[in-house]
């Protein structure tokens, strides 16, 4: 009995394992603001309103959800451009889920991840959900001058 | 051994199906930020022209009484300490060889946006030919803070000063400390 429930299991894990995914990618687009002075703003949507955009698939039938975060603020050496300074806004998505980050509004960035999106209903059969985003930048009026870089994470992660 | 075969092949689906939640537990990208933030370093004044006007021979008058009668904006986030030095280039009459002496014309910084005390402190202060000391940076000003000085004047006639005009240049100088 007992050998006949482990092959049972045999034949249902290795099939899930082999199939099931959940996937995460970006254009890889990165955020170049090229040179500002102090006190300016400037919006990265080049390509008819957003500037990179994120697809999301999974196939496990869970819901999903999608966050956003600075893995470490803007930093030229010691000098860092507050996190907050850095906003995100999502202008567009195929997808019918929640956004808890405010739709179409611009949102700081934090250290912290932000929730970006909840997958709604029929969002995990393997179709993929795409997101574009665009970005801005305000230049603090005190702040020292230099190349300042930062790392934005994306996080894709199930419910189970 | 039959029992340690089930036993182990147990534990090996156990682990698959840990290792299948785990692989689908979340995914990560990364892209990258990164801006110029360009530096500045300038000065500039909002009211070129001391107009004193006529002035009765020994006697004073005063620019921007009350309040002041111009700005000094400083603004410099390159990191390193700067500072703000006067000085005035012969104040003469323009008619025939005459100099009113470079003391008796005279600044005062009424009011200070930087971090530090302007050098002479809220004082009227002498100017001469040689560059002067006003102001020396201080935290923040030297990583952009707009530092504006609003300033006062003040003439002195000699009493002995023929009749005449008289015309002459102060020049104030924003140097980073070497």
């Amino acid at each position: 009995m007992l050998k006949k429930i482990i092959i049972c299991a045999y034949m249902l894990a290795l099939p899930a394992l082999g199939y099931a995914s959940l996937e995460l990618t970006t254009d890889h687009r990165s955020l170049f603001f090229g040179a500002m002075r102090l006190g300016e703003e400037k919006e990265l949507a080049d390509f008819g309103g957003y500037h990179n955009e994120i697809t999301c698939r999974s196939t496990n039938g869970a819901i999903w959800y999608l966050k956003v975060n600075l893995l470490q603020p803007l930093s030229s050496g010691a000098d860092t451009i507050p996190a907050e300074n850095l906003s995100w806004q999502l202008t567009w998505t195929n997808g019918n889920g929640t956004k808890p980050g405010g739709a179409y509004t611009y949102k700081s960035f934090s250290l912290m991840p932000d929730l970006v999106y909840i997958s709604g209903p029929g969002e995990s059969a393997g179709n993929g959900i795409t997101l574009q985003f665009k970005y801005s930048l305000k230049i603090p009026e005190i702040q020292h001058s230099g190349v300042y870089n930062a790392t934005i994470r994306f996080t894709l992660t199930e419910m189970f | 051994m039959k029992k340690l075969t089930y036993f182990a092949g147990a534990l090996l689906v156990c682990f698959l199906l840990y290792a299948q939640a785990e692989a689908l537990d979340y995914k990560t990208d990364d892209i990258s930020a990164s801006v110029e933030v360009l530096p500045t370093f300038g000065i500039s004044l909002d009211n070129l022209n001391l107009y004193f006007g006529l002035i009765q021979p020994g006697s004073t008058k005063i620019l921007g009484e009350g309040t002041f009668f111009n700005q000094i904006h400083c603004r410099s986030n390159s990191g390193r300490p700067w500072f703000l030095k006067a000085q005035v280039v012969s104040l003469s009459l323009m008619e025939k060889p005459y100099k009113v002496p470079a003391g008796n014309l005279k600044w005062k910084v009424t009011q200070c946006t930087g971090s530090a005390q302007p050098a002479g402190g809220y004082d009227f202060q002498s100017l001469t030919e040689e560059p002067l000391l006003m102001y020396a940076s201080q935290g923040d000003d030297d990583f952009g803070k707009d530092v504006v000085l609003s300033m006062q004047y003040s003439l002195q006639s000699p009493s002995d000063a023929p009749a005449g005009t008289y015309s002459g240049q102060i020049v104030f100088t924003m140097a980073e400390s070497p």
